[in-house]
């Protein structure tokens, strides 16, 4: 038992270092086992541990500021079609070369000593803001646009005005809205629905599918729509793709994408629905994968619905 | 923060080994599916780690319009260098050292803007509604809520007091839960230069809240 000549002065910056980094767990059970003697034998050491416990626990309390669920979609949209467009080879993303860099070059180059400069400055700032947000609005070169028709509801709605008296600068913050019609086998409309089912609320996502129900035929639609049926959290998401993928249901993609919910949605009305739509038009080896969906599957009532399906393919029931 | 404590069940960071196995096998599939240039895995990968990507971009700079360029600088990144990750760090740590070199460069360009009398960024708390709006948490009574937020404004306060490398290191490791040896490894500095920059951190922080603590 280490004796209080040993122990660590406790009001030393080293010892509340040790204990920190006990609580951070980055001790060796060597350093961490010294630490717990040492407060089990010294009143004095345990109240300094608790107190930085409690102190990195208070810390705690001050969850940092997280983003907000909107504002990560936003950000997920913005950086899945930078991507697209580096892939499709129309360039590099914005973000890539310096963000706002333009504006900020002009602002260094022009208005950092010059106090003169200032106010003509932020009125071009403005002004060139403004039309940039107008040039932004135009689709992607290469989306065809020429049926779109869209229109500006209203003017731009400012989110907020922030002036710094001194400088003479402002920062303004605008939010427009864009109404995109146009019809749903046009290819703008298309990527905008594509992109609503990957990153919207579950209702805009059941809308968008209900639109792109049509499109089924083109396989970027019909990949979208096998991906939200089998993984999509909501089920009345999951249930609306399943439908609009129906009408195809003899592509043996699309079968193959149904055995799969059959065998692993979590909901059994669901797997019914699948197991329905299988049946309707039944391809090569369906049988078998029944088959193996019985013997895979706990609810009865999905058992009996596959048990009917075979019977409707006339095949027999095999337990193993 | 995952402080470990003696009653420690050790399942807080994240289920048994087993299922960690589970996880990092996964984790490599998708990264090598990334690496053969598929765009769902991609997603799916960016999916596993922006939440916390954003979230420290947030913290360390401050500004919501900064963390969301760095967010997409960072990921393009990765998508960019991906076939050279040889799965020789964890791809956590990977990730981490370019979102925080990234981060680090707003920094940088930042101050330089600011020495010619330019500072773009707005503070923190002007940021809009849909950047730091909090989702469907429960809330508590409105005495309580007020009280949680005077706290929350006086750590972010106390937090603008340290210097950029005190708050990577002190966000990464207390919010995050890295190891200090991949903040380190993270920011191109030894352990111990990481260990001290935490301790930095945290004796300004305890200074800077002493009487909102006791």
């Amino acid at each position: 038992m280490p004796t209080r000549k040993d122990r660590l002065p406790i009001n030393s910056e080293s010892a509340r270092r040790r204990i920190q980094l006990y609580l951070y767990d980055e001790l060796d059970i060597q350093e961490r086992l010294e630490i717990e003697r040492a407060c089990e034998d010294d009143p004095d050491y345990r109240a300094l541990f608790e107190d930085e416990k409690s102190f990195l626990t208070h810390l705690d309390r001050c969850e940092p500021k997280a983003a907000s669920e909107a504002f990560l979609v936003e950000c997920r949209r913005d950086l899945m079609r930078a991507v697209q467009l580096k892939e499709m080879g129309r360039g590099q993303a914005p973000a890539v070369q310096e963000p706002g860099g333009w504006r900020r070059r002009l602002t260094a180059g022009l208005g950092s000593r010059s106090f003169a400069w200032r106010p003509a400055m932020t009125a071009a700032c403005i002004a060139l803001g403004f039309m940039f947000g107008r040039l932004n609005m135009v689709p992607p070169r290469g989306v065809e646009q020429a049926s779109l028709t869209g229109s500006p509801s209203g003017t731009p709605e400012i989110q907020s005005v922030q002036a710094d008296p001194e400088s003479g600068q402002v920062r303004i913050v605008l939010e427009e809205r864009k109404i995109v019609s146009g019809a749903a086998n046009d290819p703008a409309i298309r990527r905008l629905l594509l992109d609503t089912v990957r990153a919207s609320h579950s209702g805009a996502r059941l809308a968008s599918l209900e639109a792109l129900g049509r499109e089924v035929g083109r396989r970027e639609v019909r990949r979208e729509l096998l991906r939200v049926m089998l993984k999509d959290e909501n089920l009345g998401v999951r249930l609306k793709a399943l439908d609009a993928v129906r009408l195809r249901s003899d592509d043996p993609e699309i079968q193959q994408a149904l055995v799969q919910s059959v065998l692993s949605d979590p909901n059994p009305g669901m797997r019914v629905q699948a197991i329905q739509v299988l049946t309707a038009k039944p391809g090569r080896g369906l049988a078998g994968a029944f088959q193996h969906i019985i013997e895979q599957e706990q609810n009865p009532f999905v058992q009996q619905q596959c048990e009917k399906a075979l019977q409707y393919l006339g095949a027999s029931v095999e337990y193993h | 923060m995952q402080l470990v404590q003696a009653e420690s069940t050790g399942l807080e960071s994240g289920g048994s080994e087993c299922g960690r196995e589970i996880a990092r096998a996964g984790e490599r599939l998708l990264i090598e599916a990334v690496q053969r240039r598929d765009p769902e895995a991609f997603e799916q990968l960016v999916r596993l780690y922006d939440r916390s990507v954003l979230r420290v971009a947030m913290n360390i700079l401050r500004s919501p319009e900064d963390a969301r360029d760095a967010y997409q600088e960072a990921f393009l990144k990765v998508y960019r260098n991906i076939g050279n990750f040889r799965f020789q760090c964890s791809f956590h740590t990977w990730l981490y050292r370019i979102a925080t070199n990234v981060c680090l460069d707003h920094i940088r360009r930042r101050n330089v803007r600011k020495e010619y009398g330019i500072d773009e960024r707005g503070p923190m708390h002007a940021s809009s509604p849909l950047q730091t709006a909090a989702d469907d948490r429960p809330e508590g009574s409105p005495d309580r809520t007020l009280r949680q937020r005077e706290i929350s404004e006086r750590i972010c306060l106390a937090m603008d007091m340290l210097s950029d490398k005190e708050r990577m290191v002190f966000e990464l490791r207390h919010y995050e839960g890295m190891r200090l040896r991949a903040i380190g490894e993270a920011l191109s500095m030894s352990e111990a230069a990481a260990k001290n920059c935490l301790f930095r951190a945290t004796k300004k922080l305890r200074e800077a809240l002493k009487d909102a603590h006791s």
